[in-house]
């Protein structure tokens, strides 16, 4: 017995325990020395409502207007007005760029353009009374309360006018109820915000698919952040303002520059827009997440797919509009879906999906935009906009879109896409005209028409970031790492699983398989030649 | 002739004054049919007989066709509680349908972006 | 005849441990590749990892071994006699020829096996191993290496030097047949012990 060579195997074999118990155990190396997530901190809107506004004399007026209304509110709240008009939701334009914003010459494929104020419909959600002009409706915001202010306002004071018994009693009654909203006020809940940012494209779910009204109330299913069941979070816990003015993307400009990359742990007066801000950037207890995150933004595997509870809109096609049925503007609705129409005479025909794979891209927070006056090139593709990003560039990762393509309207001879009047008397969705369309709607964007036109294809892409479900929902390592997995198509990184070079793979397989051959050929011809020999 | 010309704008005026006049009971006062309507929805709430405190139908749930003929046979099943309808008077009827006739789904009201 | 202890315990320990841990790295590798689905991708990496560094662990323990006992003396090439080798393979053994070389407990590996397994030690098994450590802590050495060296680059190479690999381990295998008997190397291996004419 080689006594020697026992000890020497003995210790090899628990060595290689040790290194297997090692790598086992390196799981949870960083847990125990980082913080998951930043303390949480108060909630603010409960401070705020300490307020009463019912008692102030101001607030109780018969207001004639609603300009009226809001300098009442502006008698306390002084400085409010000038912050307001510097911010986006008042200019409806780019800060970089003055060309870009939905006063602009901003263009999507959805409801295509805003017309400058011109169309009516679109500037609901503006959040001045009646858009730029005059003063800013507080109340779209702020009232926990949601109604139509301006239609009680004018029909109390038509009412009072009027003057007889059951008027003034009808005026009263709604007077009642407006006091009621104006003085129900505090920082903005989900469903000032959702208001017009669940509705985005016309309508519940059309236009982000990772923003709509199944978030008021949510399940932690759906959304950890947002769910009553989860953290509970009001909008601003991420979009975190400042003077009124809102963290968030802005057309070109990332939702955060990479100076402002960094955490509540290393600063707790630091943005919250990013996810890192509260998961620092090495949130998981396995360390190869850790290194997928340095290539992958979180939303990747965390958003699984898009529109989990109300299908979103995919695909719009604007050249089957203005079909009538005995003459009349008809809407055919999709039976199984939240209030969803297949066709529409005035918008033409959808198409729309639930639980979307999102498109994958590089991003580093930057979108490329087209506006009306952009040139189209024919028989190249029409990116309305597009997300920027530099495979492995220092602030770029991976990350999901929404992907959308519409057949939508061009000036065959000027070539740029058509902006449409659609609301309105005059706009397309009364008079069902596409020439007086296309005319005011090019109008009020300063822009020529020829007065030829035809359709043409355009894809546009949306931001993902919201509805983050419980990490077990997360992508598993095969939704990637397997041939034609999610990330396919991205360029410029390897996906082991997916990526591998054909070339290389084909040469080894051919190499062993020859190397099998050779080796069977030549056992064969031993065998052979020994039973000769013998025979 | 100069009599002829008098007698007839005498006349063109009487039956124009009598037809706005005619008119206008027909039309009823909109805006009071609005909230008549939307009260009777919160009451219908408030007794518990309905679930939402919004009506049931909007304006544009019909085209103005089939508003009429509602009316004309005073057929209120579709409402949420088609009992206190029928205590409604024929001013408060006009009324609403007046009001539901004015934002009927065919009419030249603004469609909004929906 | 005579009975000879070839290989010591360690040598048998050493060679079944990295012959499993080469076959399963194949296996779990190329799954990772995405050849096929065995394991699942996730725990095919896990075990290809563990597996990889515990090769490592061995390989370290192999070469101290190897330089305490001066047992690597057996793998200075030789030219003597290395064309008879390489003729007996292609030709002789089908004529039922004698081996050319003899094999005695100092004389373990013929010339032929003394070049593949010196070339084996030398070109495959290091760079694979680096290979396999930058893959496997790519994110962190990131910052260090050539622009040039992306982690494709690693991968596809890892891969190629996997496919050398098995295809030293078909010819490998395939030799073992051609001892005194079929079995005669594999029982060797198992054993230690082997039954050498005696020396002339």
């Amino acid at each position: 017995m080689n006594f020697k060579s026992i000890k020497t195997a003995i210790t090899c074999l628990s060595l290689m325990a040790v290194a297997v118990v090692s790598m086992a155990s390196e799981h949870d190396e960083h847990s125990s020395h980082e913080a998951k997530y930043a303390p949480a901190t108060k909630k603010h809107s409960k401070i705020l409502a300490k307020v009463d506004h019912s008692q102030f004399k101001i607030l109780k007026q018969k207001f004639k207007s609603g300009d009226e209304l809001t300098k009442a509110c502006l008698t306390c709240h002084t400085n409010v007005n000038d912050d307001m008009h510097k911010s986006m939701h008042w200019t409806w334009q780019s800060k970089t760029n003055p060309d870009l914003g939905k006063d602009s010459l901003t263009i999507n494929n959805y409801c295509i353009s805003a017309g400058s104020g011109t169309d009516k419909a679109c500037y609901d959600c503006h959040i001045g009374w009646d858009g730029k002009n005059g003063e800013i409706n507080c109340l779209k915001c702020h009232s926990q309360t949601l109604m139509n202010w301006q239609e009680a306002i004018d029909d109390a004071t038509a009412m009072e006018e009027e003057g007889d018994e059951e008027s003034l009693e009808m005026a009263a009654e709604v007077r009642e109820e407006l006091h009621d909203s104006v003085v129900n006020i505090g920082a903005p809940n989900i469903e000032n915000c959702g208001d017009c940012h669940f509705n985005g494209g016309g309508g519940d779910a059309t236009k982000h698919g990772d923003l709509d009204t199944s978030l008021i109330n949510v399940s932690k299913e759906v959304d950890v952040h947002m769910s009553p069941d989860g953290q509970d979070f009001t909008c601003q816990r991420c979009h975190t303002t400042v003077d009124h003015q809102i963290a968030g993307r802005k057309y070109n400009d990332p939702a955060s520059l990479p100076k402002d990359h960094k955490s509540l742990i290393e600063d707790d007066h630091a943005s919250k827009i990013n996810c890192i801000s509260c998961h620092s950037e090495r949130p998981h207890d396995i360390k190869r997440l850790d290194d997928h995150a340095k290539t992958i933004a979180c939303q990747t595997c965390h958003i699984p797919s898009l529109a989990p509870i109300y299908a979103t809109n995919t695909k719009w096609d604007w050249s089957t509009a203005g079909k009538m049925k005995d003459g009349k503007p008809y809407k055919e609705y999709i039976k199984g879906l939240h209030h969803k129409a297949g066709y529409k005479s005035i918008k033409g025909t959808f198409t729309w999906k639930k639980d979307v794979i999102p498109d994958y891209m590089w991003y580093d927070g930057r979108f490329s935009n087209m506006t009306a006056k952009d040139k189209i090139v024919p028989g190249q593709p029409i990116y309305i906009n597009r997300p920027l990003g530099t495979p492995h560039g220092k602030n770029s990762k991976i990350a999901p879109f929404k992907h959308h393509r519409t057949n939508q309207p061009y000036d065959t001879v000027n070539m740029t896409l058509l902006a449409p009047l659609l609301s309105t008397p005059e706009g397309y969705w009364t008079k069902f005209d596409w020439q007086k369309a296309f005319t005011l709607g090019q109008k009020s964007i300063g822009l020529p028409y020829s007065g030829k036109f035809d359709f043409t294809w355009t894809d546009s892409w949306y931001p993902t970031t919201h509805m983050v479900r419980p990490a077990d929902q997360a992508l598993s390592c095969i939704d990637c790492h397997a041939k034609d997995g999610r990330l396919t198509n991205v360029s410029d990184v390897y996906i082991p699983g997916d990526h591998g070079n054909k070339y290389l793979d084909i040469f080894g397989i051919l190499l062993v398989l020859a190397t099998i051959l050779g080796v069977a050929l030549h056992g064969l011809m031993r065998f052979i030649m020994s039973k000769k020999r013998k025979g | 002739m100069k009599k002829i010309v008098t007698i007839l704008s005498l006349l063109v005026f009487v039956v124009s004054t009598m037809a706005s006049v005619f008119a206008m009971e027909n039309t009823g006062n909109y805006r009071k049919g609005k909230y008549k309507y939307r009260g009777m929805a919160k009451a219908a709430f408030k007794a518990g007989k309905s679930e939402s405190k919004k009506p049931n139908l909007d304006p544009s749930s019909k085209t103005r066709a089939q508003w009429e003929r509602l009316f004309d046979k005073k057929d209120f099943s579709e409402f949420s509680c088609p009992e206190d309808w029928k205590k409604l008077d024929e001013k408060d009827l006009l009324n609403i349908y007046a009001y539901l006739y004015k934002y009927a789904a065919d009419s030249p009201t603004p469609a909004k972006c929906k | 005849m005579q009975r000879v202890l070839m290989y010591t315990r360690f040598e048998r320990f050493w060679h079944w441990a990295q012959a499993f841990a080469i076959i399963l790295l194949t296996i779990t590798g190329f799954e990772v590749r995405g050849f096929f689905s065995l394991f699942g991708f996730d725990q095919a990496v896990r075990i290809h990892e563990i597996t990889g560094i515990s090769m490592i662990v061995l390989i370290v323990f192999a070469i101290f071994w190897h330089f305490t006992t001066g047992e690597w003396k057996q793998y200075v090439p030789t030219h003597k006699k290395l064309i008879d080798q390489v003729l007996y393979y292609m030709i002789g053994i089908f004529k039922g020829d004698k081996h050319p070389t003899h094999k005695d407990r100092n004389t373990k590996l013929n010339p032929l096996q003394r070049l593949v397994y010196l070339a084996l030690k030398l070109t495959l098994f290091p760079p694979q191993i680096v290979l396999g450590l930058l893959y496997m802590f790519y994110y962190d050495l990131r910052p260090m290496l050539p622009e040039f060296l992306t982690l494709e680059v690693i991968a596809n190479l890892h891969v190629l030097f996997a496919f050398i690999f098995a295809h030293f381990l078909v010819i490998h295998v395939y030799m073992t047949t051609t001892g005194e008997t079929i079995t005669t190397n594999v029982k060797a291996m198992i054993t230690g012990y082997e039954d050498l004419e005696e020396h002339s």
